[in-house]
């Protein structure tokens, strides 16, 4: 009994600075629409509505969380090894540019070989992108931030120039041809485009969580991240555990590009993201870098960008407003995070 | 005229320059107190937009600049708070500034002016024209050259002096590299990181500036389209000194300028935008070895006070 006790106490203790933040940017998101003369509470309850209000609001906002879930996992696989991925967006771009290949080059392929091919091929690139600035970070002791910052921009304008030069569907859009019905994720929601990318996304969500917290393998991977000069003694090479782990990170942004073009746009566009891989730190970082904490934190994030849609449209505030909403949530936990050190701090026994 | 070195070239090489090693400067001043700060990107993006927006108003792009210093200052308390003060991450800070800037401007672009895509034209700080002309040789290379450019040229060179040949300089310097040896000397750490920041952040409030106020008359959204981060290649390629900055800033300015004239040449643009990365990827990795800027760069800086 005492230990539920202490468990209870533990996860909410964990939960409140996340839920501080969001608060806080709510309160803040207020203030703002007071001062542009509209009605907070109609604004939120139209937000609300247009997020959640029926089977296709719901679908749309699951739909956006998608790859929040993904580039979410990704972020946190790198971080419990003790790497800092901000080139999730990257990584993203690499792996929805090979499965657009992939899946519009090959056809008269069965289903149930094409589209898992074309997931692997997606996460194959995205490993080979992460592993530039691992191994740069290991071998040469560049920065991590800094050598995926670059990748980054690279693999932006490298997937942008074979699409105007190499694959362009004519037309005005810079973007490919479109892919064989054989390679598409299928659509789970009439017109929300919610797709069985997101099965995939929350399997891989408990599947991550049963390695990390369930596993030896998962567990050196978080010692490494909580404390790598210290690993040596546990057993554990440190440099290997880092390269394992943003391996694995390339890999599920890889995936995390696929869904997006085999799910929703079935052609890889130029520029598509508007920064998902960016956002999909805070988001892990709100559901407190554990696989299943991302999952509310994602529907959360996705939610305020269908809901801020819904919003202007029926209430004059323009739908940015969710993205400042998310943006202050990115500001309060970083701040948060302080917060935590202080409880930490109080009870040194919690964690 | 030569394909790789005209008067035209000069002009443009110097113009995209610009934004570069203002920025640039910005994010040196920020690494050297130990701070990393990928939100220079955010941070351009709001004096860009600050400063076409009191143009706009004020019918005065002076007060233009002012507004974006301003807004500068602001962003670099707020990173300062959290990074100096709260301990977080920095890099999770930059990615809030960026978030925020990205989507503010647009937010704020439908109040003011009732669509998303742009501001009205604005009043533009405009060129040196024939002033400097007296000055031999040199002075047909500030004939085109903006007011704002001049600035940072003089940032520039007052930066050099102050890091490398005062006390205070070398201070400062001291703080990036390891932060507690600097206390135990005496030396108010923690001030030096506070203004440090924001003087870096209101730099790359300036440099955003030049975007909308300089370079153009109008603000577009995300305008900056990645210059916050080529400026940081530009910090590492110039190997954290302020010299080092301006030089790299003008070379990826450059190639940049290069591939707008000689478009016949069909160096695709893509090809050209990757160039600032690779360079300082493949620089970072074989040229050399040890230069790895600040050692305490990124880290928090406890006092235990």
């Amino acid at each position: 009994m005492k230990d539920v006790m202490d468990k209870t106490k533990k996860v909410s203790l964990e939960l409140l600075p996340s839920l501080l933040a969001v608060i806080s940017a709510l309160i803040v998101g207020t203030i703002i629409i007071i001062l542009i003369g509209q009605n907070p509470m109609a604004a939120y309850k139209a937000m609300f509505k247009g997020a959640f209000g029926d089977m296709r609001a719901f679908g749309n906002t699951l739909q956006r969380a998608t790859p929040y879930i993904f580039g979410a996992l990704s972020f946190l696989m790198a971080a419990n090894g003790g790497l800092f991925n901000i080139g999730i967006e990257g990584q993203m771009y690499i792996g929805a540019f090979l499965s657009a290949i992939i899946g519009f080059s090959l056809t008269g392929v069965p289903k149930f070989l094409h589209l898992p091919l074309t997931l692997i091929v997606a996460m194959l690139g995205g490993m080979v992108w992460a592993c530039i600035p691992a191994i740069l970070k290991v071998k040469r002791g560049v920065h991590e931030v800094i050598g995926t910052v670059m990748l980054n921009y690279i693999a932006f304008a490298l997937t942008g120039y074979l699409t105007v030069h190499v694959f362009h569907d004519p037309g005005l859009v810079a973007q490919t041809f479109e892919v064989s019905q054989s390679s598409i994720l299928t659509e789970l929601v009439a017109t929300s485009k919610l797709n069985t990318g997101f099965i995939i996304s929350l399997f891989l969500c408990v599947g991550l969580f049963i390695f990390l917290y369930y596993t030896p393998w998962g567990y050196g991977i978080r010692v490494n991240g909580l404390n790598s000069t210290a690993s040596p003694y546990a057993g554990i090479n440190p440099k290997k555990v880092m390269m394992a782990s943003m391996v694995a990170s390339g890999a599920i942004s890889g995936l995390m590009g696929a869904e997006r073009v085999l799910g929703v746009y079935h052609k890889f566009i130029h520029a598509f993201s508007p920064g998902y891989g960016f956002t999909a730190i805070a988001v892990s970082l709100l559901g407190k870098n554990h696989p299943l904490g991302i999952i509310p934190a994602a529907i959360l994030f996705g939610a305020l960008e269908t809901g801020g849609s819904a919003m202007s449209i029926q209430v004059d505030v323009p739908r940015e407003l969710g993205l400042i909403l998310q943006a202050l949530i990115i500001v309060f936990i970083a701040s948060a995070q302080f917060i935590n050190k202080k409880i930490v701090a109080m009870n040194g026994e919690v964690r | 005229m030569n394909k790789f070195l005209s008067a035209n070239i000069i002009t443009s090489t110097i113009s995209i320059a610009t934004p570069l090693f203002i920025a640039a400067l910005g994010g040196l001043f920020n690494e050297r107190v130990g701070i990393v700060n990928v939100g220079l990107e955010g941070i351009m993006l709001s004096g860009a937009f600050t400063s076409a927006v009191v143009s706009y108003y004020t019918g005065s792009a002076w007060m233009g600049v002012v507004g974006a210093i301003l807004i500068g200052i602001l962003l670099g308390i707020l990173h300062s708070f959290i990074c100096i003060k709260l301990q977080a991450e920095h890099v999770v800070s930059g990615v809030a500034i960026n978030i925020l800037a990205e989507s503010t401007t647009i937010f704020l672009l439908q109040l003011f002016f009732g669509n998303k895509g742009q501001t009205p034209t604005v009043t533009t700080i405009g060129n040196l024209g024939s002033k400097l002309d007296s000055i031999p040789i040199l002075g047909v290379l500030f004939h085109n050259m903006s007011y704002i450019t001049l600035i940072g040229i003089v940032l520039i060179i007052i930066s050099h002096v102050f890091l490398y040949y005062t006390k205070a300089g070398l201070r400062y310097r001291s703080i990036g590299e390891n932060p507690y040896a600097a206390q135990s000397l005496g030396i108010d750490v923690k001030s030096y990181m506070y203004i440090g920041v924001i003087i870096g952040c209101a730099m790359a409030g300036l440099a955003g500036s030049y975007l909308s106020i300089g370079m153009l008359n109008v603000f577009t959204k995300n305008m900056t389209a990645g210059r916050g981060y080529i400026a940081l290649a530009a910090v590492i390629f110039g190997r954290w000194t302020p010299l080092g900055s301006l030089l790299a800033s003008l070379f990826f300015g450059y190639v940049m300028a290069l591939q707008i004239s000689t478009q016949s040449l069909a160096i695709p643009a893509q090809v050209v935008e990757m160039f600032p990365y690779i360079a300082t990827l493949v620089v970072l990795t074989f040229a050399y070895k040890n230069a790895k800027g600040p050692a305490h760069t990124g880290r928090p800086f406890i006092n235990e006070k």
